[in-house]
C-alpha cells in the first residue's frame, strides 16, 4: 500500500490482480449485472488509488478494506436501482452500509478466513434459513425488519437466524476449527 | 437495554441489518466506550468481510484492468511527502537581541532530527515492503493450497466405490442446459457441475435441490459465470440416502426453503 500511495503503478497492478476477482464476485452477486459489477470494481480501485496514502493497517487488512468498500458501493447501486423502481427501502433505513469502515481493527482476522474453501464449506453447512437471512442482509442490503417482512416471519425469528448463523460461521472459521 | 441484550445485537449490526431503535441504542452504547462490544464487533466485522469468499469466480471483461489503468492518468495518487517545517525566523527586532549560537544549535538539532527521521522512515518503508512481498507470497501459496484441496476433494469423492453420478437434462425452460451431480449418500457430499445456463435475472438465483422421499431439500444456491457454467460443492447433502432426483430451479435471491420458481434442470437416479 505504501508503494501505491507513492504512485507506484506496478504495485497497484499487483493489488488489482490479487483482489479484483473477489471484489467482482461480490459486486456481481449483489447486482447480478456484469457491467455494473465491473463499474463497482473500477470505482473501488480508483478509491484505493486516491486514498492509499490515508490507508492505515489499523482499519483492517487490505482485503477487508476492499471487500467493505465494494459491498458498500454495490449495495448503493442496488438501492438506487430499487429506488428507480419505486421499491425504496433505503429512505426509511438510513445508510449504515459503511459500518465496518468506521471500525478500527480487524487486523485480528484469522489467516484461516483467507481460505475460500473453508468459508464455502462453513457457509454451506448452515441451515438454509440462516443462510438466506444472512445473504439477504449482506448481498441485498436488507435490514432485519425488511427481511422479516419479505419472508413473512416474526422479527425475532430473523434476528435469531442471523445471530445463530454468524455464530456458527465464527466457530467454524476459528483457527484450529476442524476441516 | 441490558448489556447482554446489546451484545446479542453485535452480529446483526456487523452484518448491517440492525435498524430502528435498536440501531440507535447499539450505536450509542458503542460510543459510550464499551470495549467488550467493540472487540466483539471487530471480530464479527472481519467475519462478515469473509462472506464473499464463498462466492464462485465470475468472468470479467478482458480489458477491465486496462480501462482502469487508463483512468489513473486522470487520478494522481496522493503524495505521501511529509513536510518538516522550519520555524520562521523571528522579527528583525528580536533577531538583533539574540546571538548566533542558539540559532546554530537549533539548526544543527533540526538537521540531525531530519536526518534521523528520514533514515527511520526509509528503514520502516523497507521493512514494510518486505512484509508486503512476503504476504503476497503467502497468499499465492494459499491459493495453490486451496486449488489442491479442491482437486483432492473431487478425486477422493470419485474414488469412493459408493459414489454415484446423476446426469441432469435441461427442461423446456433451458433446453440446452446440462448438469451433473457426483454424490455419495454415505459421505453426504456432492459436487455439482452445470453448463449452458442463462445468467439469473436481477434478484434471482439458481438453487439446487435433492428430491428424497418425494420431498425437495435445499442443496445450495449458486450463480453461473459468463459462459453459463457453475461448479458447486455441497458439504452436507440432506436426505442423501433417500435421494430420488436432483433439480435446479430459479428462485428469489438468497434461495428459499421450498422451491417456488421455474425448473431448469432435472435428473432422476
Amino acid at each position: 500500500m505504501h508503494k501505491v500511495a507513492r504512485g507506484d503503478r506496478s504495485a497497484f497492478s499487483d493489488l488489482f490482480d490479487r483482489y479484483s476477482q473477489l471484489a467482482l464476485n461480490l459486486a456481481s452477486r449483489v447486482l447480478n449485472e456484469r457491467q455494473e459489477a465491473e463499474d463497482v470494481v473500477q470505482e473501488v480501485f480508483l478509491q484505493l488509488w486516491r486514498d492509499a496514502a490515508s490507508y492505515s493497517q489499523e482499519r483492517g487488512n487490505v482485503s477487508t478494506w476492499i471487500v467493505t468498500i465494494a459491498r458498500s458501493r454495490a449495495i448503493d447501486k442496488l438501492r438506487s436501482r430499487k429506488a428507480r423502481r419505486v421499491f425504496d427501502f433505503a429512505a426509511e433505513n438510513e445508510d449504515e452500509t459503511d459500518f465496518a469502515e468506521r471500525l478500527p481493527d480487524p487486523s485480528a482476522r484469522p489467516e484461516n478466513l483467507e481460505n475460500r474453501l473453508l468459508v464455502r464449506k462453513a457457509f454451506g453447512a448452515l441451515a438454509v434459513e440462516q443462510r438466506v437471512a444472512i445473504e439477504m442482509a449482506y448481498y441485498e442490503g436488507m435490514s432485519q425488519s425488511e427481511i422479516a417482512a419479505a419472508l413473512k416471519e416474526p422479527l425475532g425469528t430473523i434476528k435469531t437466524r442471523i445471530r445463530t448463523g454468524l455464530m456458527r460461521l465464527k466457530q467454524a472459521l476459528q483457527p484450529g476449527a476442524g476441516n | 437495554m441490558s448489556h447482554e441484550k446489546l451484545t446479542e445485537l453485535c452480529p446483526i449490526y456487523a452484518l448491517g441489518a440492525l435498524d430502528g431503535e435498536e440501531l440507535r441504542e447499539f450505536e450509542a452504547h458503542l460510543k459510550s466506550g464499551c470495549l467488550a462490544c467493540q472487540k466483539q464487533l471487530q471480530e464479527y466485522a472481519s467475519l462478515v468481510a469473509s462472506i464473499p469468499e464463498a462466492l464462485p469466480n465470475v468472468a470479467s471483461s478482458s480489458d477491465l484492468k486496462q480501462r482502469l489503468l487508463a483512468r489513473l492518468d486522470h487520478e494522481p495518487a496522493q503524495s505521501e511527502v511529509v513536510e518538516f517545517r522550519v520555524p520562521k525566523p523571528p522579527s528583525a527586532a528580536k533577531q538583533r537581541k539574540v546571538g548566533w549560537l542558539p540559532w546554530a544549535c537549533a539548526a544543527a538539532a533540526g538537521i540531525a532530527l531530519i536526518i534521523s527521521l528520514s533514515n527511520a522512515s526509509r528503514l520502516h518503508r523497507g521493512l514494510e515492503e518486505q512484509q508486503e512481498k512476503l504476504q503476497l507470497q503467502i497468499e499465492q501459496l494459499k491459493v495453490l493450497q486451496r486449488l489442491l484441496e479442491d482437486e483432492k476433494e473431487v478425486t477422493q469423492l470419485l474414488s469412493k466405490p459408493e459414489t454415484r453420478v446423476t446426469m441432469l437434462a435441461g427442461t423446456p425452460s433451458s433446453p440446452r442446459s446440462r448438469g451433473k451431480v457426483i454424490w455419495s449418500a454415505q459421505e453426504k457430499k456432492a459436487i455439482f457441475y452445470a453448463s449452458n445456463l442463462a445468467a439469473a435475472p436481477a434478484g434471482k438465483t439458481y438453487q439446487l435441490w435433492i428430491i428424497a422421499a418425494g420431498k425437495p431439500f435445499d442443496a445450495g444456491v449458486f450463480s453461473v459465470d459468463a459462459q453459463g457454467s457453475a461448479f458447486v460443492k455441497v458439504a452436507s447433502l440432506s436426505e442423501a440416502d433417500k435421494a430420488q432426483k436432483f433439480a435446479v430451479t430459479l428462485e428469489p435471491a438468497g434461495g428459499v426453503p421450498q422451491p417456488t420458481g421455474e425448473m431448469h434442470l432435472l435428473g432422476s437416479l
